[in-house]
């Protein structure tokens, strides 16, 4: 995986600039700035795996798609994903699709704690672009 | 002054117009004095979004924004919109991810100087059988989805009905705590599991409950019949529909997104997907919305009902001792089907108020037999280390921002920023120098809405009381808060 993300000053919110080589590795490094939001790290072990699979039509829609569902995971399911075993992202015509196989375990809230709840992954200023090499684009959550 | 080449024109002391340019399909409105406006428009990007929401299909008469207005979502946060039933559309970003964010006024007999020595014991009592913080929940039972299900249904009822509320209590919430079109079907299954178990709850962020005392009173007419009076404890509660409303508006934004694209819509914003009010999607959100509404006003009686109880535990009375009343509740981000004045026809539209809250006048159907005379409550929440106001809305208000006033303070610092400045502070002994007493569950939070983080609500509340939009009825000072 290469890629990384860095905190970006935001009024209210959390907001973040991802770059990636591919948008793989942009979906990898965007759950990744998601989960160090709201957890701290922590040594997992006994992961499960998850199997999730999105169509939409945009790479945009794809990736808020993708994280609200982590989001969820967490907030609803007290399922906090530590990692990404595979993942595969096409364009057919045009529409998009994603499928991934995510590690996990269940969230033992006596054990850990989550540092911040984001309400929701928004659309705000998301704009998957591709500069010098790099796929960018900045994720604003709502918290 | 300018905003995208376009002036901006003052048409009173503090309101300002957005003429309508390229594709807006209405002017905006501004209500805001010149140094705040000076300052919105140096930090932050939510005039273009009063510009954004004015290109919103079907909107009638002004994009309109409270003098809180604020960047957010989509719509900014002060932002108002009303929209044509048949040609006009709703939109997600018009309500906020926190459906039904609200406020809840209730008051005792007490005054302040007869219990202050107790007020400490009061704040730990309710801090520990509230819960706060970042998913909190555990205030009652864990529900069946089955019994969240007729919670979405009955609102505010549903605490009724599990012995969690007084009748009174619902005469005076908006709505009487229930909208009556919510459809819990259309509410799917991630949300209703990020709610079951949140009854009850405060939450993270800027939502609260504070004891205050009422420290001056404007309006002596309005604060005898909302049962006010100087020197008197009171409590505020602050929060909404939970992890429940955020799924539901992150749901729907989802399909908007899609729906606008298949509709032809061009929006300035993706945060601005819309569906046409009269489209299977619109009405589906609409309902879903309404489901959350209902959440939210339960969650703000259980919340309030387990107060009541602390309080009276705490000062070892009787309730008729106590004098615990709801003054009202009422909310404000949501979006309403109105009957409202458009250009001398009466007609039906769908008002968004999004961090803006209801300011009708006396003689509304609308508000409760006991304040026609007078008007609605609109309750306007400060910062926790300064002040809130009570006020009350007018005709006026009905006739220019669709019945709508403010709803806070609105933040002058990121949280980051705050994080900073609070950086070797003792704020808690800030706060008690001041006679505030505070808990919350992290330092992180006080910090990042410690005072200096706000704007001053008196500058906010005081544009829309010199337009005539709500007029003031009293200032409440905190001497207690609880925060997650």
């Amino acid at each position: 995986m290469t890629g990384n993300y860095k905190y970006i000053d935001h009024t209210a919110d959390i907001a973040v600039e991802v770059s990636a080589e591919n948008y793989e590795d942009l979906f990898i490094v965007s759950a990744q700035a998601w989960r160090d939001s709201v957890v701290d790290e922590h040594g997992f072990d006994n992961l499960q795996e998850k199997v999730l699979e999105f169509n939409d039509n945009s790479i945009e829609e794809l990736l808020v798609h993708f994280l609200s569902e982590l989001n969820y995971l967490l907030l609803g399911s007290k399922w906090i994903t530590t990692g990404v075993k595979q993942i595969k992202i096409i364009k057919i015509e045009k529409e998009w699709n994603l499928r991934i196989v995510i590690l996990g375990i269940p969230f033992d809230t006596q054990k850990y704690n989550i540092k911040i709840e984001i309400k929701a992954v928004t659309f705000h200023q998301m704009d998957v672009k591709y500069k010098d090499g790099k796929f960018l684009t900045r994720i604003v959550f709502d918290i | 002054m300018k905003i995208n080449d376009t002036d901006i024109k003052q048409i009173r002391e503090n309101v300002w117009e957005i003429p309508a340019a390229g594709e807006m399909r209405v002017p905006g409105r501004i209500y805001i004095s010149k140094e705040m406006l000076k300052r919105t428009m140096e930090n932050e990007d939510a005039l273009q979004q009063v510009i954004n929401v004015a290109h919103l299909p079907g909107i009638q008469k002004y994009s309109l924004a409270m003098p809180d207005i604020h960047w957010g979502y989509g719509f900014p946060i002060g932002g108002v919109a009303a929209t044509d039933l048949d040609e006009g559309v709703i939109s997600p970003g018009g309500v906020g991810y926190d459906i039904n964010c609200g406020v809840r006024l209730a008051v005792t007999s007490l005054e302040y100087n007869s219990v202050n020595d107790k007020i400490g014991k009061l704040i730990t009592n309710l801090f520990n059988n509230i819960p706060t913080g970042v998913g909190s929940s555990g205030a009652i039972k864990k529900l069946s989805s089955k019994e969240m299900k007729h919670l979405l249904h009955k609102g505010s009822s549903w605490a009724l009905e599990n012995d969690l509320g007084n009748p009174s209590d619902i005469e005076f919430t908006e709505e009487s705590g229930t909208m009556k079109n919510a459809d819990p079907e259309v509410v799917s299954q991630h949300a209703i599991e990020r709610g079951v178990d949140q009854v009850g709850t405060l939450g993270s962020g800027n939502h609260f409950l504070e004891v205050d005392v009422v420290e001056e009173i404007f309006h002596p007419q309005a604060a005898e019949l909302f049962g006010l009076f100087k020197g008197q404890l009171v409590i505020l509660i602050h929060t909404g529909s939970r992890g429940l409303g955020y799924q539901i508006c992150d749901d729907y934004l989802k399909v908007l997104v899609k729906a606008s694209d298949q509709y032809g819509f061009k929006l300035p914003d993706r945060q601005l997907a819309c569906a046409p009010l009269n489209s299977k999607e619109g009405k589906d959100y609409l309902s879903a919305m309404q489901a959350a509404a209902n959440f939210a006003w339960n969650n703000r009686q259980v919340i309030m009902h387990l107060a009541r109880k602390i309080f009276l535990s705490t000062f070892g009375m009787k309730e008729s001792e106590l004098g615990f009343k709801l003054i009202y509740d009422v909310c404000h981000n949501i979006a309403k089907i109105e009957e409202h004045n458009i250009n001398g026809e009466m007609k039906k539209v769908c008002v968004h108020r999004k961090g803006a809250t209801r300011a009708f006048p006396p003689g509304s159907k609308m508000i409760p037999v006991k304040y026609k005379e007078i008007g609605q409550p609109v309750l306007i929440p400060g910062d926790m280390g300064r002040y809130s106001y009570v006020a009350v809305g007018t005709q006026k208000a009905m006739e220019e921002t669709f019945g709508s006033s403010c709803h806070g303070a609105g933040r002058n610092l990121s949280r980051h920023r705050a994080m900073k400045e609070a950086k070797g502070r003792d704020l808690v002994n800030e706060l008690k120098q001041k006679g505030i007493i505070i808990q919350a569950k992290g330092y992180r939070t006080i910090a990042e809405e410690m005072s200096g983080a706000y704007k001053d609500v008196a500058d906010v509340v005081n544009v829309m009381h010199e337009e005539g939009i709500t007029h003031k009825v009293a200032k409440l000072k905190p001497v207690g808060v609880i925060k997650g």
